[in-house]
C-alpha cells in the first residue's frame, strides 16, 4: 500500500534537510513548529542523526552522540571554530556547553552548531494563529544569533492550518511594525529588558514552502533556492570562477568536499561559494559573479536552474565520484575555460555544456526545422550522441548508454540518492556490466535518468523491482534487504540520510579514486 | 502529575520529559501491533528512536499520508486500508495507533474508528493520542 511503510525506517524529513542548511550558514531558521530541532551535527564531522544526539558521559568512547570535544572526537578549539560564537571566556564558538538547551545555566539559550528554531506552538495557537509565536521565536534568534537572513518554514501542524509565513518574513524583512503586535501580551518589564528589537529588524526573509512531509533532499533543494532568491543580485562575472551546489553535510563526507575543493583549486578554479556545505552570507552573494556553477547532487539542481535563468550562469551537474567520473569533469571544465579563454562563452550563451535538459530543449528545436523523417531520426541520433559526449558528468555517456540495455530487465539496482547513483553505474559500467536501474525514494530529476531509472513511490514498488528474476545484485541501504525475497548480492551503500537505521553506514569519500578503491574492495 | 501514571497509555496522556520518553515504544508495542500515522518530521522526537528495530522485528509500521490526505479526509480510509494489510500479513489483531498533531488538529473520532475496524476486520485498536501541540517536546 502506497504510504504504508513496514520495513524501511523513515528517512529524515524536508525539514531537517532545511536545518542541515541553515545551520551551515549565518542565517536564521524558524520553523513554525511545537517542538525543538535539535542539532544534526553532534558526534561527527559533518552531518548526524537525531539518534546520535545522545549525550555520552565523558568516558564514553563510542562514535555516537554526545558533545563532539567529550569523547576525544574532535578538538574542542576546532569545534568552537565549527559553531562560531564566542562564550563568556572569549573562546569562539561554544555556546551552552553546560546544558542541553544551551547557555551557561543550561536553559533558555541554543544548542550549539543550531541556527534554527521552533516558535512552540500550542493548542490555542491553532485557534488563534501562530503569527506572535513566530516573531517572538524570531526575536529570540536575532538576539542569540545575529543572523544575516531569516529563512521560515512550516511544521506539519502550521501546514494544516494555513499559517502565513510569507505574511511572517515580510513583516520581519520591513521592520518595526511586526515588534508591536509580537509584544501585545508580554508584560511591559519584560519588553523593556528586551531591549529595543526592532533595530534588528530590515533583515532579508523567506518562507520555505516545505511542511514536514517530504524527504530530506527536497528541503535541502527548496531551502538552497530560497536562500538563493533571497540573496543574490546581478554582479559583474569574475572569469575562471565557480560555485559549489548541493554538496549538503548529510550526503557528502568532509574528506570527499575536500577532495573536490582540491581538485577545482588544481584546475584553476576560484571558488566562491558553497550551498549547502559551511559558507559565510558573504561568499554566497558573491555567486552571482561565478562563471559556472558545479552541481553535485540533485539537491542543489533547483538553484543551478534558477541561477541560469535569472543570472545566466550555467552549470554542470554530476557527482565527480569514481577516478573515470573525475576524468569526464575535468574535461568539461578544460572546454568550459577554452571557450570562456576564446571569448565564446557570454553568459547564457554557453549551450554545449550546460545541462542534459538544455541539450535536449536545444536537440528539440533543431529537430523541428527538420521535414523528413529519415533524416530527422538520424538528425536526432547524432545531436543525441552530441549531447551525451559533453553533457555533464551527472550523465552516462554515449557509449554507456547503448550498453545499458533495459530492453530484458535490470540485473543490477542501485538505489540512493541520484547522482551517487549515477556515478556508480558510470564506473560499473565501465567495468563491464550491463543493464543497470537506478532507484530511488527521493526526489530524481528526469534529465538526469536513463531508460528504466524509476523513482521508487514505496516498499512494494521496491520489492517488485528487486525480486524480478533478473536481479542479481543490489547497491542499498542495507535496511531494505528484509524486501527481497531471492539471494541476491548486496552491496552496502551509506544511509546518513536514514532516521532510525537498524543498520548504520555513514557517508564515505567517493570523490575520485575513493570509489574505485571501495568497488574493488567488494570485489567488483 | 505523578510519574507513574505516564505509563497508563490508555488514557492517552504523553510521558513526562526526561527519559520516560524512551520506553514509550516498548509500551506501546506491548498493547499490540503498532502503527503510526503522520508526517515523517514527527518521528524525530526520541521515543521514536527504536522504530526501526520495531519495525524489522514486524512490530511497527509507519502511515505517512499526504496533507491532501489528511484535509480530505482519505486519512481515515487510509488507515483501516493499512490495518487491514497489516493484519492479514501479520496474522495480528491487536493494534495501536500513535498519531501525529494531524490528528489533534482534525479532531479524529477515535471512536468511530476503533468501531468500524472491529466490526470491518474484528481488529481490537487502542488510540495514543500523542499530543505534543500541548507537551511540547517528547522526552
Amino acid at each position: 500500500m502506497k504510504r504504508l511503510w513496514k520495513v524501511l525506517p523513515p528517512c529524515l524529513s524536508d525539514l531537517m534537510g532545511f536545518e542541515t542548511v541553515v545551520n551551515e550558514t549565518e542565517g536564521l531558521g524558524l520553523i513554525d513548529d511545537s517542538s525543538t530541532y535539535k542539532p544534526l551535527m553532534f558526534g561527527r564531522d559533518g552531518n548526524g542523526r537525531p539518534d546520535r544526539g545522545r549525550r555520552p558521559s565523558m568516558n564514553d568512547n563510542s562514535d555516537v552522540g554526545g558533545r563532539p570535544w567529550a569523547a576525544g572526537k574532535l578538538d574542542r578549539d576546532k569545534y568552537a571554530e565549527m559553531t562560531g560564537r564566542p562564550d563568556q571566556e572569549g573562546r569562539p564558538g561554544i555556546e551552552g556547553r553546560h546544558g542541553h538547551r544551551g547557555g551557561r545555566g543550561g536553559f533558555g539559550g541554543l544548542i550549539p552548531g543550531v541556527r534554527v528554531l521552533n516558535s512552540d506552538i500550542r493548542n490555542e495557537d491553532i485557534i488563534t494563529g501562530t503569527e506572535n509565536k513566530v516573531m517572538l521565536a524570531f526575536e529570540k534568534g536575532v538576539k542569540q544569533l545575529s543572523p544575516n537572513f531569516v529563512l521560515l518554514a512550516y511544521g506539519p501542524s502550521a501546514s494544516m492550518i494555513g499559517s502565513d509565513l510569507e505574511y511572517a518574513a515580510e513583516k520581519i524583512t520591513e521592520g518595526s511594525s511586526f515588534t508591536q503586535r509580537a509584544f501585545i501580551d508580554e508584560p511591559t518589564s519584560r519588553r523593556a529588558r528586551r531591549g529595543d528589537a526592532s533595530t534588528q529588524s530590515g533583515l532579508p526573509a523567506a518562507s520555505v514552502k516545505i511542511d514536514g512531509e517530504k524527504d530530506y533532499l527536497y528541503g535541502i533543494g527548496c531551502t538552497l533556492e530560497a536562500m538563493g532568491r533571497l540573496l543574490l543580485a546581478p554582479c559583474e562575472t569574475i572569469p575562471g570562477s565557480l560555485n559549489i551546489l548541493g554538496a549538503n553535510t548529510i550526503d557528502w563526507a568532509k574528506e570527499a568536499f575536500r577532495d573536490l575543493e582540491t581538485l577545482l583549486k588544481q584546475e584553476g578554479f576560484q571558488i566562491l561559494s558553497r550551498w549547502g556545505w559551511k559558507e559565510t552570507t558573504e561568499n554566497l552573494k558573491m555567486a552571482p559573479a561565478a562563471a559556472l556553477n558545479l552541481v553535485v547532487s540533485e539537491s542543489g539542481l533547483r538553484l543551478a536552474r534558477y541561477m541560469e535563468s535569472e543570472y545566466g550562469i550555467p552549470y554542470l551537474a554530476g557527482a565527480p565520484f569514481g577516478a573515470a567520473s573525475v576524468e569526464i569533469l575535468k574535461n568539461r571544465l578544460k572546454e568550459f575555460g577554452s571557450m570562456a579563454a576564446a571569448g565564446n562563452l557570454a553568459k547564457g550563451q554557453s549551450m554545449e555544456i550546460r545541462s542534459a535538459e538544455t541539450a535536449r530543449r536545444a536537440n528539440e528545436e533543431q529537430i523541428k526545422g527538420i521535414r523528413s523523417v529519415e533524416t530527422a531520426e538520424r538528425a536526432d541520433e547524432d545531436l543525441r550522441k552530441e549531447a551525451r559526449s559533453v553533457e555533464t558528468v551527472g550523465k552516462p555517456n554515449a557509449g554507456q548508454g547503448k550498453g545499458n540495455d533495459m530492453e530484458t530487465g535490470a540485473e543490477i539496482l542501485i538505489v540512493g540518492e541520484q547522482f551517487m547513483a549515477n556515478a556508480i553505474r558510470r564506473e560499473l559500467l565501465r567495468r563491464g556490466e550491463k543493464k543497470i536501474r537506478v532507484l530511488s525514494f527521493y526526489e530524481m530529476d528526469r534529465a538526469y535518468m536513463e531508460n528504466g531509472d524509476q523513482k521508487l513511490t514505496g516498499e512494494d514498488d521496491f520489492a517488485r523491482w528487486a525480486n524480478a528474476p533478473s536481479v542479481r545484485m543490489i547497491f542499498a541501504d542495507s535496511d531494505l534487504q528484509p524486501l527481497v525475497e531471492k539471494e541476491v548480492r548486496w552491496v552496502r551503500l551509506p544511509n546518513p540520510g536514514s532516521m532510525f537505521p537498524v543498520e548504520s553506514m555513514d557517508a564515505f569519500n567517493m570523490m575520485g579514486g575513493a570509489m574505485d578503491a571501495w568497488l574493488n574492495q567488494e570485489g567488483l | 502529575m505523578d510519574r507513574d501514571n505516564n505509563r497508563n497509555i490508555d488514557a492517552g496522556r504523553m510521558p513526562q520529559r526526561g527519559g520516560k520518553g524512551d520506553h514509550l515504544l516498548e509500551e506501546l508495542s506491548e498493547k499490540g501491533m503498532l502503527l503510526f500515522v503522520g508526517s515523517v518530521n514527527c518521528l524525530r522526537h526520541k521515543p521514536y528512536r527504536r522504530i526501526g528495530a520495531l519495525m524489522r522485528e514486524g512490530r511497527a509500521a509507519l502511515l505517512c499520508p499526504s496533507m491532501s490526505d489528511f484535509s480530505s479526509g482519505r486519512y481515515l480510509n487510509q488507515i483501516v486500508e493499512a490495518l487491514a494489510e497489516l493484519s492479514r500479513e501479520q496474522g495480528e489483531k491487536r493494534f495501536v495507533i500513535a498519531c501525529g498533531c494531524q490528528w489533534v488538529i482534525l479532531s479524529t473520532d477515535s471512536e468511530l474508528l476503533k468501531e468500524r475496524v472491529k466490526q470491518e476486520y474484528d481488529i481490537d485498536l487502542t488510540i495514543f493520542e500523542d499530543a505534543h501541540l500541548e507537551f511540547g517536546d517528547h522526552e
